[in-house]
């Protein structure tokens, strides 16, 4: 934690005005952040500021007082951008400022906001896709994206959509972020400044200089949403990584449980092979309840052990870092610290405190108070983690915005105040809570748990569109409770059918952790479930999608873009991309369509929009070409999720037991046929020095008609990372492909009998025996090139080039299902390509193409054949 | 082309006794406006709730006694009060002034209200997202009219006619093209035809999301 301090002159009517500005770079995560903008990127008109922060980002400021905010507020961190090239002119009436993306129009001496709402004082006018598109202050947008919302506290079905805040962008074209302290957000907080504070040792809260003055940011980015959501983090912050081992499988449901059941849930995770790195504590911990059945210690907020549970916790919780688990404990804080529940901890406190809040019976909870808060922390956080808790579940459920201090919303400020301090008072790891969206600037302090939402499939099928959506704000690591929270009809309590779907469906989310609520009929151990074998397949999937999620999990810092993105984020242009709410993108590469109805006979039938490009279906090996709408049939067992041509995505074997352990050996899963570039991302797990010390491995795929080639580039490593393995063997699962004339690796031919095919599935496995991670490993898979190979046609069938029709001629000799024909250049640059289906004979007219050699490649029905001809 | 389903919408007004809630936090979708000024007094049960025309926007029309006080409340108590962030205010109406918000029963002598300087028929816009108020002179609420027809660019200058569903709302299914769309009263424009238009300029509402807005009567060379 830096301070600076930084001085800025600013010409502002004439008079030269020097501030002074104490800057804070606390925000862990974001150190190089600076609230103050460049001057020479703010214009002043009198009593209004416009500071261009990027060609398509303006902020607005207006203040009667002409006091201006140079202090990071609640949502934005970061104004010291490089600055864009913008004109600014003036007349007698208005002040113009463009950019290449923007116009905006001021009229001098003016507030820009009217009432009623109109373009009278402040206009900006952008290019939206070929229409001009006029924004004011105040004017509403119905095709806003969305963002996310508080909680899914009583999620039924889509209930909480109309609670879903707006987000940054829309098909609008423009959004706007609205961080005047006067503009509630959704719980009725305020975006206060903040201010780096010496005795809490990071930012605090303070008042706006001027609460009355507009601070809005206008974002016209039009359909760019990628980089309307990369420059929000530019501003906002970054979305910090959490540890690795968040993102394994977290057993957590809500039970009076003792020591003892503790320990033998985690046997019987490991009796039943059921990896797993997170045990939950939920609030029976601590004393709670009726205080009859507590030894007069109940209540709702619990500081102390529940030691009729928990006797020995020092040594519970030693028993369970033992089997590789992290410790989350859940807290209910509003309540305060009451001596009934906690006397220790209630007179150490009020010691600390010299009694300065609340009665001889309760401190009220004043987290609003540094004191308070340093009391807190050091009495109470500090001794329990001391004890061996990981990391905090907060779950603030009461008075959405503080009794005290007008406006301080209680979930952003928990947030804030519990992220930062595990980042200033545990440096040794990566700061992490569990909490709720408290507003814009949340996605600073992951991660998010979703609440008490209703078992029931209409509920599940809100929340593909949920966790994508809360993307738009950069909140990507929302966690549901996998089967649902608490039940309406007892039939759902338990359905199998609905926690597999759910289960599978968190396979591909940011946190997989299956939760319910204290209710005897709701089982969430999975073992006990009679279709525990498909569960456990879901929960190894989850194990093997590590590398990649963690890889995305990065790509979310770099770039701003969470793991679970809404399909219009690569397809803006597309009406399906938005209608088709249900699907999303689970990182650069993997489409995901998770079914969330009930099955028929134990299949379940979904219509799948696939976008422009070609995908493979992983359950169900099948080869989709893109755009299409399929309606596919998936048994129970298979899930939804399709690997995008050309992708290469590292998967761990199944030998992994916590995400946290590095194999020796890595499944590098590719779809053969088309270009592309991934990589592998590691670092040392659990430091809070990520940005600097890290390791990447590039992947990339090409292909021609001769032939595939993966390479993986020599690992690539930035500061210290610890515990990387020095070398590797990898599997190559190469799917959508042919029957290989060769494979090569490492500049050798390898023999038949060192790789698999299989024609049924058109898969290819290829083994490479370990190989220093500091070496680059490259496959060639060789097609057939020339004659007719792998080809049962009918003798009957030929292949011919009519040069005086400029046809391609093809005959089969018998009906074929399915056709795919290629034609490239001897160099192998791809010309066309052509489809067919229940043919049995093919001409093509190829007048458009150039004269020149050509390969021409059929894939019928598995049977491959590859000519030459000349044009 | 897109279809859009415009809607016109006939709210009925009803009396909904809205429970007490005593959270801290400020509301969006309800406000009411109180004081001798207004015929209420300082009743905060019968404070007038005043119309919602956009998220966190309210309307009100009506008669306002001169240099009589009246203020706003976010519910019908004395608990969550939406206050001029300055004291002893004589409205202008070509002026707009700060609001403040207090959850408090006890005001500590910020309990600062409005005075209209003479007695009139005006209308009040609040905005609860930017916390300010002006005052205007009272504007004519367009008359549903008992035929409705769509106009304008985006549906090639034709004119077509909303069937009234219910007698409470005007629906049809019509393909657009880029373009505006306004409602008129009679099949074919002519000196008595009424336009009406939202009260947002330039409010887009393609991709077939619905948007809820007050009309109001636009000039002819508005169209």
């Amino acid at each position: 934690m830096n301070k600076k301090f930084s001085f800025l002159a600013l010409n502002h009517g004439g008079l030269l005005v020097a501030l002074l500005t104490v800057l804070s770079t606390g925000l862990w995560a974001n150190a190089q952040s600076n609230p103050v903008a460049n001057p020479d990127a703010m214009v002043i008109s009198g009593n209004a500021r416009f500071t261009v922060l990027t060609p398509e980002m303006v902020r607005i400021e207006y203040s009667d007082k002409a006091q201006f905010e140079d202090r990071a507020t609640f949502a934005i961190i970061n104004r010291n951008l490089d600055i864009p090239t913008f004109e600014k002119s003036e007349d007698s009436e208005f002040l113009y400022i463009n950019t290449d993306k923007l116009s905006l129009k001021y009229r001098k001496g003016s507030d820009p906001v009217t009432l009623p709402a109109s373009a009278r004082n402040l206009s900006i006018t952008i290019n939206n896709n070929g229409r001009e598109v006029l924004w004011y202050p105040g004017k509403p947008d119905p095709l806003n994206l969305k963002g996310t919302c508080r909680t899914l506290d009583g999620s039924n079905g889509d209930n909480k959509r109309s609670e879903l805040e707006n987000g940054l962008i829309s098909r609008s074209g423009w959004s706007v972020i609205e961080d005047s302290w006067t503009t509630a957000r959704p719980d009725g907080s305020r975006s206060f400044a903040l201010q780096f504070n010496e005795e809490i040792g990071f930012d605090w809260w303070a008042e706006r200089d001027d609460p009355h003055a507009l601070d809005i940011y206008f974002l016209g980015y039009g359909n760019n949403y990628k980089k309307a959501l990369a420059d929000f983090t530019k501003i906002a912050g970054k979305i910090p990584m959490p540890p690795a081992f968040v993102f394994g499988y977290w057993y957590s449901k809500y039970a009076s449980y003792t020591s003892d059941d503790y320990r033998n849930i985690m046997s019987d995770l490991d009796k039943n092979d059921i990896p797993c790195d997170v045990m939950i504590l939920d609030m029976d911990w601590h004393w709670n309840g009726d205080p009859s059945d507590s030894n007069g210690r109940g209540g709702w907020t619990g500081w102390s052990w529940n030691t009729k549970l928990i006797p020995d916790p020092k040594g519970l919780l030693s028993d369970i870092h033992s089997k590789n688990f992290k410790i989350g404990l859940n807290l209910h804080p509003a309540d305060g610290i009451t001596k009934s529940e906690s006397p220790e901890y209630f007179a150490q406190m009020n010691a600390s405190l010299n009694g300065k809040y609340g009665d001889s019976n309760n401190i009220p909870w004043m987290l609003d108070n540094t004191d308070f808060t340093k009391a807190f922390t050091s009495t109470i956080l500090r001794d329990h983690e001391s004890e061996g808790v990981d990391f905090w579940w907060l779950d603030w459920q009461q008075h959405l915005t503080s009794p005290y201090t007008n406006g301080l919303g209680q979930t952003y400020w928990c947030n804030h105040v519990f992220f930062n301090d595990m980042a200033k008072n545990r440096p040794d790891v990566r700061p992490l809570i569990f909490h709720r969206w408290g507003g814009l600037g949340s996605h600073r302090y992951q991660i998010g748990f979703s609440g008490d939402a209703l078992i029931n499939f209409p509920t599940l099928a809100f929340q593909p569109y949920f966790t994508a959506t809360a993307s738009n704000v950069g909140y990507g690591y929302w966690g549901h409770d996998l089967g649902g929270h608490a039940w309406t009809d007892e039939m759902n309590a338990n359905n199998p059918d609905l926690v597999l779907r759910w289960l599978q469906f968190g396979v591909f989310t940011p946190i997989f952790r299956t939760h319910a609520t204290k209710d005897s009929r709701i089982e969430r151990q999975i073992w006990k479930f009679s279709n525990f074998p498909t569960m456990l397949e879901a929960v190894k999937l989850r194990y093997a999608l590590f590398p990649y999620i963690y890889t995305m999990a990065r790509e979310a810092y770099d770039t701003g873009i969470s793991i679970c993105r809404p399909l219009y984020y690569n397809y803006p242009e597309i009406e399906e991309a938005y209608a088709y709410e249900g699907e999303y993108m689970f990182g650069n590469d993997i489409l995901v369509a998770p079914i969330a109805e009930a099955s028929s006979n134990g299949q379940s039938t979904k219509e799948i929009w696939f976008p422009e490009g070609n995908w493979w279906s992983a359950s169900t090996n099948e080869f989709i070409e893109g755009p299409c709408v399929k309606i596919m049939s998936f048994t129970q067992e298979q899930i939804p999720y399709f690997f995008k041509q050309g992708a290469m995505i590292p998967f761990n074997p199944e030998s992994v037991k916590n995400v946290t352990l590095r194999p020796d050996r890595l499944i590098i899963n590719v779809v053969a046929g088309s270009n592309g570039e991934s990589s592998v991302y590691e670092d040392n797990g659990d430091d809070s020095d990520y940005a600097a010390n890290y390791a990447t491995t590039k992947l990339t795929s090409s292909s021609n008609a001769n032939m595939d080639e993966f390479v993986i580039a020599p690992r690539e490593v930035v500061g210290n990372v610890y515990g990387l393995k020095d070398a590797r063997s990898y599997t190559f699962r190469i799917y959508n492909c042919d029957s290989p004339e060769s494979v090569i690796v490492a500049d050798a031919t390898v023999s038949p009998e060192e790789y698999e095919y299989n024609s049924k599935t058109r898969t290819l496995v290829v083994n490479v025996s370990p190989t220093d991670c500091r070496s680059e490993v490259r496959i060639i898979v060789n097609h057939p090139t020339s004659g007719i190979a792998d080809v049962k046609a009918d003798e009957n069938g030929y292949f011919k080039y009519n040069s005086d029709t400029d046809c391609l001629e093809v005959y089969f000799g018998k009906q074929m299902d399915l056709v795919d024909m290629s034609l490239c250049s001897l160099t192998g640059q791809m010309y066309a390509k052509y489809r067919y289906s229940n043919v049995n004979a093919i001409c093509e007219n190829i007048s458009t193409l150039p004269s020149q050699f050509y390969l021409c490649r059929i894939v019928a029905d598995n049977s491959v054949m590859s000519n030459k001809f000349k044009k | 082309m897109k279809r859009v389903l415009l809607t016109l919408v006939v709210m009925m007004t009803m009396s909904l006794v809205k429970s007490q809630d005593l959270s801290n936090s400020i509301e969006y979708s309800q406000l009411f406006i109180v004081g001798p000024a207004t015929t209420v007094g300082w009743s905060d049960a019968n404070a007038l709730e005043m119309d919602k025309v956009n998220d966190g926007v309210f309307k009100w029309q009506g008669k306002l006694k001169g240099n009589e006080e009246f203020k706003f409340l976010n519910t019908r108590s004395w608990y969550k009060n939406v206050l001029s962030a300055v004291p002893d205010v004589i409205v202008d109406l070509s002026k707009t002034y700060n609001l403040d918000f207090y959850a408090a029963w006890d005001l500590n002598g910020k309990d600062w209200k409005f005075k209209m300087p003479r007695t009139g028929n005006y209308c009040i816009i609040v905005d609860l997202r930017n916390m300010k108020m002006s005052v205007l002179e009272k504007i004519e609420e367009p008359q549903c009219p008992s035929k409705l027809y769509v106009t304008g660019s985006a549906v090639d200058n034709q004119i077509i006619e909303l069937p009234d569903k219910y007698g409470v709302e005007f629906k049809k299914s019509i393909t657009c093209t880029p373009g505006n769309i306004l409602l008129i009263n009679t099949p074919s424009i002519t000196e008595n035809t009424v336009f009406y238009g939202p009260m947002y300029e330039d409010v887009d509402l393609t991709f077939g999301k619905g948007f809820d807005s007050g009309l109001v009567v636009v000039s002819k060379e508005a169209r």
